[in-house]
Order: C-alpha cells, then sequence, then structure tokens
C-alpha cells in the first residue's frame, strides 16, 4: 500500500496518539521519547515538515542515548529497546519496520501487560497500514493478554469496524457508556475522544460513540456554565 | 450564616444525648443507603454525574451532625427518638442530596472550570502525557465479552478453513479440512470453491502464506491449541516447506548470538533498510 511522506495512506488519517497508562512512571528519556512521538504525530497530521525535520533528529538522539543507557536500565531493556524504537519508527511515518521490530519485542515481552502493550500496538499500526484482519488478531491477542485496558479496546474498536464487525465494535462504546467512571479529563478514554482524529471520525457510523461524544461534550458544556452561576 | 442553617437553629429542643450513639449506628445500617442512592440521582440529574458521591454524602453526614448537635428543625426539633430522627433523614432523603448539591454546586463547577481551562490550554501532547489509565475495573461488559468470544471462534474456525482450503494437494483438502475439524456448510463451499478452476492460483498462495503464517504465531505465541490442531499444523509445516510459496513469517534467528547481539544487528538493519515507511508505550512497572 503506497504510504507518502505525511503518513497518509490514501487520503486515509494514519496518525495516531502515544499513552502511557501510568504518566509518571516512564523514565525522563522514556517520557521525552513519547512527547516527541505524539509531537511528531501532530505535525504530520498538519504537514508541518520543519518541525517533522527537528523532532526526527532529536528522536534519533534519544533513541542512541536510551540503548547506550541499555534502555535507562529498564527491567527488561530488549523488549523496552525494541519498543521504544517501534514506537519511534511508527512516528515517523515507517510503520513497517515498526511493525516488524514490535514483531522483535514481542519475543522479549516476559508479562501480560508488556505483551498486551506489544499486541495492542501492532494491530494499531497494522490497521493504519489497512490490514485490518491482521489487525482483528493482534486486537484479540492483545486484549486476551489484558482485558481492562481502554487503548487497546478503542483500537480494537477501529479494527473490528474496518474489518466490517461493525456491532462489535458498537459494543465496545456501548461498554463505555456503560462506565462513566471512565470518562474524567485526565482518563486515557477522555484523551482519545479529545486528540485522536481517527475515533472522532468514527462517531459518525457507531451510535453508541455517537452517545459517548455527546455525554462527553456535555460535561465540558457543564463546567463552563458552572462558572456563569 | 446561611439560610439553610437558620431554619435549622429555630425551635431547638433536646434529644436524649444517650441516644446519640445509638442514632450514628442506625443512621450508619439504614440511612447511608437511601442517601447514597439520592446523591447519586442528584448528581446524574443536575451535574451529569461529575459531582462525587462521596462528597455530597460527606456534606450530608456533617450538616446532620450540626442538627443532632443543636437539636435543630426539622428533625430533631422536638426531641424524637433514633428511630423517629432515621425515619425522617430516609423519607427527606432527596431533600438532603438537593441541599448537598446546592452547598458543593459553586466550588464543584469552579473547581471543573479550572480544570477545563487548564487542559483547554494545553497541546495534544501536553494533553496527553498527563492521560493516565483510571484505577477501576471495567464494569456491565458481559455483552461486549460474549461478542468477542464468538468473533474469537468465528476467527478460529476461519483460520482452519482457510488452512484446509489452500492445502497444496488438491486432492488431500478434504481430508485435512476432516483432521482440522473444518466441517461446516461454509468449509465446504470454500474448499470446492478454491479448488474449481476458476479460482486464481495467486489467491490460494497468498491464502495459504498467511493462513500458515496465522498458524505459526499461533504456536509461537500459544500453547492452548487442541492437540490435534497442532499436529495438523505442524503436518502442513512440513507439507510446505518444501514448496516455493512465498512466505516471511520469521523476523529473524537468534542461533548462536545472544539476546542483546541479536537485538543490536535486527535494529540496525531494519534502522538502514530504505523501505517505505492510540499506541502506548512501556515503563518500568511488569
Amino acid at each position: 500500500m503506497n504510504q507518502n511522506v505525511f503518513g497518509q495512506t490514501n487520503g486515509q488519517i494514519s496518525s495516531t496518539i502515544v499513552t502511557a497508562s501510568i504518566a509518571n512512571e516512564l523514565s525522563p528519556i522514556e517520557a521525552a521519547i513519547m512527547d516527541c512521538c505524539n509531537t511528531l504525530h501532530e505535525a504530520h497530521d498538519r504537514r508541518d515538515q520543519l518541525t517533522i525535520r527537528e523532532i526526527n533528529s532529536q528522536l534519533e538522539k534519544l533513541l542512541d542515548r536510551y540503548d547506550e543507557t541499555d534502555g535507562e536500565d529498564h527491567p527488561n531493556p530488549a523488549w523496552a529497546r525494541a519498543n521504544q524504537r517501534a514506537l519511534a519508527l511508527s512516528a515517523m511515518g515507517r510503520i513497517d519496520q515498526a511493525i516488524r521490530l514490535e514483531l522483535t519485542a514481542l519475543k522479549y515481552a516476559d508479562t501480560p501487560r508488556r505483551k498486551e502493550i506489544s499486541y495492542g500496538n501492532l494491530a494499531d499500526r497494522c490497521l493504519r497500514l489497512g490490514e485490518a484482519d491482521r489487525a482483528v488478531e493482534f486486537f484479540l491477542d492483545a486484549i486476551n493478554a489484558n482485558p481492562e485496558s481502554v487503548p487497546v479496546l478503542i483500537t480494537g474498536a477501529h479494527s473490528l469496524f474496518e474489518a466490517g464487525y461493525i456491532e462489535q465494535a458498537d459494543a465496545i462504546f456501548e461498554t463505555f457508556l456503560n462506565n462513566p467512571s471512565l470518562l474524567t479529563p485526565t482518563s486515557e478514554l477522555g484523551a482519545y475522544l479529545d486528540c485522536d482524529i481517527r475515533t472522532r471520525n468514527l462517531c459518525e457510523q457507531l451510535p453508541s460513540l455517537a452517545s459517548l461524544y455527546t455525554r462527553w461534550i456535555s460535561m465540558n458544556a457543564f463546567s463552563s456554565k458552572g462558572d456563569q452561576q | 450564616m446561611d439560610l439553610h442553617e437558620r431554619v435549622f437553629i429555630e425551635g431547638r429542643s433536646a434529644m436524649n444525648p444517650s441516644d446519640h450513639d445509638q442514632f450514628w449506628k442506625l443512621y450508619e445500617s439504614k440511612a447511608r443507603k437511601p442517601l447514597e442512592r439520592a446523591c447519586l440521582f442528584a448528581s446524574r440529574t443536575k451535574t451529569d454525574s461529575t459531582m462525587d458521591i462521596a462528597d455530597m454524602v460527606a456534606w450530608i453526614d456533617s450538616r446532620v451532625w450540626n442538627m443532632l448537635e443543636q437539636s435543630a428543625w426539622p428533625t430533631f426539633h422536638d426531641d424524637p427518638t433514633a428511630e423517629q430522627a432515621i425515619d425522617r433523614i430516609v423519607k427527606h432523603a432527596s431533600t438532603l442530596a438537593r441541599w448537598a448539591y446546592l452547598g458543593l454546586c459553586r466550588s464543584h463547577f469552579r473547581r471543573l472550570e479550572n480544570r477545563a481551562n487548564y487542559t483547554g490550554g494545553m497541546s495534544r501532547t501536553q494533553r496527553l502525557s498527563m492521560a493516565s489509565s483510571v484505577d477501576t475495573k471495567i464494569e456491565h461488559r458481559e455483552e461486549l465479552d460474549s461478542a468477542i468470544d464468538s468473533l474469537r471462534k468465528s476467527l478460529n474456525a476461519n483460520e482452519k478453513q482457510r488452512l484446509a482450503a489452500s492445502w497444496i494437494d488438491k486432492e488431500d483438502r478434504s481430508r485435512i479440512a476432516l483432521v482440522l475439524g473444518a466441517t461446516r456448510k461454509e468449509d465446504d463451499r470454500m474448499i470446492t470453491k478454491v479448488s474449481g478452476d476458476g479460482f486464481n492460483e495467486n489467491t490460494t498462495q497468498q491464502m495459504r502464506s498467511r493462513a500458515r503464517k496465522r498458524a505459526q504465531e499461533i504456536l509461537n505465541g500459544e500453547k492452548k491449541l487442541p492437540l490435534i490442531l497442532i499436529a495438523g499444523i505442524f503436518m502442513l509445516s512440513i507439507g510446505l516447506s518444501s514448496s516455493n510459496a512465498p512466505a516471511g513469517e520469521q523476523t529473524g534467528g537468534r542461533g548462536g548470538m545472544t539476546s542483546n547481539l541479536t537485538f543490536q544487528v535486527l535494529t540496525s538493519d531494519l534502522i538502514s533498510r530504505e523501505t517505505v515507511p492510540g499506541e502506548q508505550t512501556g515503563g518500568r512497572k511488569p
């Protein structure tokens, strides 16, 4: 499948967002890599070539430093180094390479959480390459490793939708609707609703996601209304 | 002194102090649940569930404590027994919840506003850097789990179907299907379709390659397959190993190298290649 330098595949948005389940447990370099990846994805969306060049070079330096310190003394450096480099490659738009490297990371994934992260990232990247069937398979592996992961469920909903399993995709967002505690400004779900363009685009197709957005918008509107009272 | 407090203090009388202990025991066992339900309802209808139920209940606890201490109207002004007082509180739980909402709404909405301004002024990168998972289990997920289970079963069945239908020797396809347990009507239809003259050989090869790749992934990653399927896949792998079908399922071997060295070789190899170009990052936790 053809992919241009802006990370767009046949007009489809192929950038993504990077989240961490516990942001403050990341090491300084990991946090910097995450921020760079998100900035780079956003720059691809805006087609901002200057930022893309700058962040690419910063990312290379960060990854070299991460390798030199053996993943900043990560308990499983073999997995962490491959996982971080795959994140960076994905943000640079080299999704094929990111998939291959994440598959390498997967070989060293020794805990359910690491497996979930690797499988979930693989699903996301396959989806961005337009391989929905493969994305669904990786999603099923990821959800098997951690049934509670919100990012995995959202990636799964996208994969299922693209693979033609519309009802199952909607069931995921219906479950979120039934769990209002997941819907807070600092939650992963809130971050996806605010920042992920693909999720926003999907709400025209899935009624439960549309209801979720309506609730999210009304919650945000409440906060500004409160000030006027 | 606000309006409510003035109303409570009017017409004060005295409840027997020795009954206070009994009152609080009854309050915990009989009044707590109705109050929580009333607060939940008030929070849902008035703040779209943004106001914390625990905050509202705590506000009511403190107000009831004040009323009891001052023997104040409308609950304790006429020296009721502990049971009578509890009955009054339960009966007027929704009023107390509304008072709690009124008492807390200003600070609550101010806090929401501050948070919205704070998050609204951030870039997408900053916004994402402060996102983290919520420390609660996902509830009411039976429908979702059942949808995923049925999907998993159907995909496994499709894998078997593709494995059998793309078997290199046309004569053996039905036998392989039987061994793998791909005995549904649609499996039979697929085998007939693929074996027919009109089916593109290239498509069959792709199907074989993908099915084999997936089988390899399952064998590498999982150990939960039925023995017969593992045996079938193993047979298939041996059968295909001598064919010319293209398949690139291995990302690299580790023979004779340490894991770190392998990783470096793989990494440098991937980076140096000139190929066409909601993730999660890891962290320290296992």
